[in-house]
């Protein structure tokens, strides 16, 4: 009784994510309960939304009260806009929208980057107060701390999806959803609640009113979705974050700069792993529920240049920068030098999403001028719209690997600090002759890193007929290749560590 | 069209097939000595944990410093023109420690039966020649645990707070990793280093290891105008000898190294009245020449077989220092030091991938001039980490090795204090969980055991973390104390252990004074 207690209420330590097996047995339920619902269209929906707001309690507790909140002011405003029969009028309320939406999302994320900021300036002393957590205590007699504000899970990813929600009404190119059960679905569907894919209402709200639909090789598809996100996270991810490169960006001076190096190149792999394997998996999952939602990552580091990257990594997120941000500001269209501007602007304030910290924005602008001098660039030699082929096109793809992995080393060093140590050692102290040593030794995380990147090279079309393979094999002959991917993972979960080796330099 | 069942029936599929891997294979099968294939386990598959870590709030709460590169530091006071009467009344008294807290046992200095007064030499210098008489030294050496000047720095800066002084202490001529926050270093190509521990241990030279464990000589460099040019090489020829007889410094290009502070360098770590360059120089007499602000001061120096210190006093705030050296024959150079006139002085020691055993490589002699010329009163051994992996049950060989380190290091200066710190958690996984390696308690009773055979205190820093599986707890502790490595302490953990070590001194020194 206890534990079924404490695996259905919020646990702040065990949030519920795809990599738990506890998250299976709930997906297991949904889907017995699914099977019986899922030609009733209201039933589906609303059975959906009551799972997805548990969902989302269960990672983060009573802040699903803030979900509920966002979800009824944007459906209000969403109607408002729609029927407002001025412009004027329409703009106040998107201004409303944009300032409650920012606003929530500022005050949980930046309070006290900003309050730092603030007193750093200005001498002053604020602290902020978490006012959520304060009147929840004068609510309900509880006694959360009101000290700490913690940012709630995936309220950077909700909050997007209502902006874009309301712009999109504003912009006349959608109309409103008529129920607000099919608004509060839409923005809290469990698969892409906590960490994305960003889904836009124009793409998402028509299938809530569209009847279930799966064909045979979108099953397969999900299934392999799946798979393939969990083997990028425990695989490759989890073992090398906690083998190497963790440890080498707590402390990069007790490291040679090649291993510095290889570091950078392993947190490369690793966040690509790490993120499109979660959003890997949640296209699947909403794949095998009988909604489709766009693909977000394209092989990034195929990218034959810093434009190319930004289509291929992230895709609804750098898609929503554009079509929101970028387009709002005025994009290309108020002479050169003011795109040169929005761009550089659009990525910073993109960094800034990432977190409240000085390196994400450093990392922002850095995208923001490469992509800039990118334009500038096709500009000035006339390459607009060519391709490069052979080894031009490989030399493209290792400068823009290079530049995107350079610009890692800020999004992942704690403070800048850490980060000038990684280039330090990578540049004064690397330690050429000590390679051989420092291969055979970390040959497990470097051999994975390798594989991660072979795989990540390896034409589309291989990885499709690899799909197309596994569609042919019975269910059951699915299980047992599922299970035997499932041992292999465990292999590594439960491997030894990489023991420590300081190399004498 | 694929109907929902479908998938909750490949679900159950899956659980079936995994249900059966559970029940029928065993958690483990041993495919060779250090692979194993493994099984899940029904805690497995929920990922219960079934190891608990250790619960270190405690240590946390009563330990908790903020980091001092974030917080201004007490600068050691100006020196004072003219010194008032009671100014100097009051700086003869004794001081007094700045902890009257009682900590419970296990962080207490552990002491050898019926000899708690090991210590006493150490505790004595602090009562009586402190602050303002003379400058006492504290040696800390250790492993890769303390490299970067962690552990040392924070312990300097408690020490130095109480009992005044300045400065980082020794420090390595050439500095190997940059690993040092507070201070930079840079040496020219002609300089090498060779280590009494590490991969130089089968090097022959010894008895010319420094106190640092190493040694630092240069090639001289002769300007290739002065030979026949040869094709294809650079402006400069490194030559071991000269041609035809005396050397004539007025052509030798110098050879040098130079310090500066870094921008993280603040307060007492800045300050620094003098420094002090250990050599010897027994081949060839040398030019030394130093430069710091536009003054340089230049000094011949005659060849002799014994030690020597060379000291240059800053007439000005520290920056950056040049050392040039000429000579036909390079001296051996065995640390320099960046020190106070008066206080105390802590000098970080680490030996990279060591155990501590390789004190007794180094001549008697040698470090019997070194520890008295720079009037050391306390040496701290940290080691252990080094041999936590070689998986045997008995440790009475490392027992042995360190006792005769330590028997050493007393002959030489057997007026000298020494505590041993004990070997910290480390953790191997077990299935998913981290636990602590099981060699951890035998390696630590063979220190304690070495420790108080040859009259030393020991330090139990492995029951102060909060004894078995307390690693874990360091590593996942939000800010993290310890490394994804399960080994090596964070900078906050390092900042952590320091003050614990320092608070466990206090009281002891405390528990003196009362009797």
């Amino acid at each position: 009784m206890e534990t079924l207690r404490n695996i259905l209420s919020y646990n702040e330590k065990s949030p519920l994510i795809f990599t738990d097996s506890l998250f299976w047995v709930f997906f297991a339920g949904v889907m017995l309960i699914y099977q019986f619902l899922y030609t009733k269209q209201k039933l589906r929906n609303m059975f959906l939304l009551v799972f997805s707001l548990f969902f989302y309690y269960k990672s983060s507790g009573f802040y699903f009260v803030l979900l509920l909140f966002t979800t009824v002011v944007d459906y209000y405003l969403g109607w408002k806009i729609y029927n407002a029969p001025e412009k004027t009028q329409k703009k106040w309320y998107i201004v409303l929208s944009l300032f409650i939406n920012l606003g929530l999302l500022g005050y949980f994320k930046y309070a006290y980057f900003l309050a730092d900021i603030i007193n750093n300036t200005a001498g002053t002393q604020l602290t902020p107060v978490n006012y959520m957590a304060h009147w929840t205590n004068v609510v309900t007699g509880s006694s959360i701390d009101i000290a700490s504000i913690i940012l709630p899970v995936g309220i950077s990813f909700y909050t997007f999806q209502s902006i874009s929600y309301c712009i999109d009404i504003y912009r006349n190119q959608i109309r409103p959803v008529d129920n607000i059960l099919d608004y509060a679905f839409f923005v809290s569907f469990f698969p892409q609640l906590v960490a994305g894919p960003i889904v836009r209402a124009s793409e998402f709200v028509p299938q809530i009113y569209k009847p279930y639909q799966l064909k045979d090789e979108e099953y397969t598809h999900a299934i392999f979705l799946i798979l393939n996100g969990l083997v990028k996270k425990i695989l490759i991810s989890d073992y090398i974050s906690t083998n190497f490169v963790d440890r080498v960006f707590v402390s990069p001076t007790s490291y040679t700069g090649f291993e510095n190096l290889m570091s950078v190149y392993g947190y490369a792999i690793q966040i690509y792993c790490d993120f499109s394997g979660y959003t890997d998996i949640a296209i699947g999952l909403a794949l095998l529920l009988g909604f489709r939602l766009n693909i977000n990552f394209n092989s990034p580091y195929q990218a034959v240049n810093i434009t190319d990257f930004w289509r291929r990594w992230h895709i609804s997120l750098s898609s929503w920068l554009r079509d929101y941000l970028y387009i709002s500001l005025g994009g290309n269209r108020k002479g050169k030098f003011r795109t040169y501007l929005h761009l550089l602007l659009t990525m910073l304030l993109g960094g800034l999403w990432h977190g409240a910290h000085i390196k994400y924005i450093i990392w922002g602008a850095l995208h923001g001028l490469g992509l800039a001098f990118h334009k500038f660039w096709m500009e000035v030699r006339g390459t607009k719209g060519q391709k490069s082929r052979g080894w031009n096109k490989f030399a493209a793809q290792l400068v823009t690997f290079h530049f995107v992995a350079f610009c890692w080393i800020f999004f992942r060093a704690e403070n800048l600090e850490i980060a000038k140590q990684v280039m330090t050692q990578i540049a004064t102290n690397f330690q050429a002759q000590l390679i051989p040593q420092i291969l055979f030794s970390y040959k497990a995380v470097f051999g994975l890193m390798l594989l991660g990147y072979i795989v990540h090279f390896t034409p589309k079309g291989l990885k499709e007929y690899l799909e197309e393979y596994l569609g042919y094999a019975p269910d059951i002959a699915k299980a047992f290749i599922i299970v035997a991917i499932i041992l292999c993972l465990y292999q590594v979960k439960t491997s030894a560590l990489q023991p420590f080796i300081y190399f004498q330099f | 069209m694929v109907k929902p069942s479908r998938s909750l029936l490949l679900l159950g599929y899956i659980l079936i097939i995994l249900a059966n891997v559970t029940f029928f294979l065993p958690p483990e099968i041993k495919l060779t000595e250090t692979i194993s294939f493994r099984s899940f386990t029904p805690g497995s598959i929920f990922e219960k944990q079934e190891v608990k870590y250790a619960d270190i709030s405690d240590i946390t709460q009563k330990f908790n410093q903020p980091d001092p590169l974030e917080l201004p530091e007490k600068a050691a006071p100006a020196k004072k023109k003219k010194k008032t009467k009671a100014a100097v009344v009051k700086q003869q008294a004794p001081v007094k420690p700045d902890t009257t807290e009682v900590l419970e046992t296990r962080y207490h200095i552990q002491f050898p039966e019926k000899a708690d007064t090991v210590l006493d030499g150490f505790f004595q210098a602090l009562r009586s020649s402190l602050p303002s008489k003379e400058l006492i030294r504290v040696l800390h050496y250790g492993d890769s645990q303390i490299e970067g000047d962690r552990i040392t720095s924070f312990l300097r800066r408690r020490l130095q707070e109480q009992y005044g002084g300045c400065g980082i202490g020794l420090i390595p001529a050439v500095d190997g990793s940059g690993t040092r926050l507070t201070l930079l270093q840079r040496a020219d190509r002609a300089w090498s280093r060779t280590l009494a521990f590490g991969p130089d241990y089968n090097k022959t030279l010894p008895g010319s290891y420094g106190v640092l464990g190493t040694y630092y000589t240069y090639t001289p460099i002769r300007h290739l105008s002065q030979i026949k040019p040869t094709s294809g090489q650079s402006s400069y020829s490194r030559e071991e000898t000269t041609t035809n007889g005396k050397f004539d410094f007025s052509t030798a290009e110098p050879v040098s190294l130079e310090l500066m502070p870094s921008d993280m360098a603040k307060g007492r770590s800045r300050q620094v009245k003098n420094l002090k360059l250990l050599y010897r120089n027994p081949g060839a007499p040398f030019q030394l020449s130093v430069t710091m602000a536009g003054d340089t001061v230049n000094k011949n120096i005659d060849s002799s077989g014994s030690l020597r210190i060379y000291k240059y006093r800053l007439k000005k705030d520290f920056e950056t220092i040049r050392l040039s050296f000429k000579s036909k024959k390079s001296p051996e150079l065995y640390a320099l030091a960046l020190d106070c006139n008066t206080g105390i002085a802590v000098d970080n020691i680490p030996f990279r991938g060591s155990s501590g055993t390789e004190f007794i490589r180094m001549n008697k002699n040698l470090l019997k001039q070194q520890l008295k010329e720079l009037n050391v009163k306390f040496i701290i051994l940290q080691f252990g980490v080094n041999i936590v992996p070689y998986l045997t049950s008995n440790f009475s060989f490392y027992e042995e090795q360190l006792y005769n380190q330590l028997e050493l290091l007393k002959s030489v200066a057997p007026e000298v204090s020494i505590l041993v710190v004990g070997v910290s958690d480390m953790s191997r996984k077990e299935g998913e969980d981290y636990v602590s390696y099981p060699n951890i308690e035998p390696i630590r009773d063979a220190q304690r055991r070495a420790a108080f055979k040859a009259g030393c205190a020991f330090w139990d820093l492995y029951e102060a973390m909060g004894g078995k599986n307390s690693m874990p707890s360091w590593v996942f502790a939000e800010p993290p104390l310890a490394n994804k490595d399960f080994t090596h302490f964070t900078p906050k953990g390092a900042r952590l252990v320091s003050e614990m070590l320092y608070k466990a001194l206090m009281m002891a020194y405390e528990e003196k004074n009362r009797i």
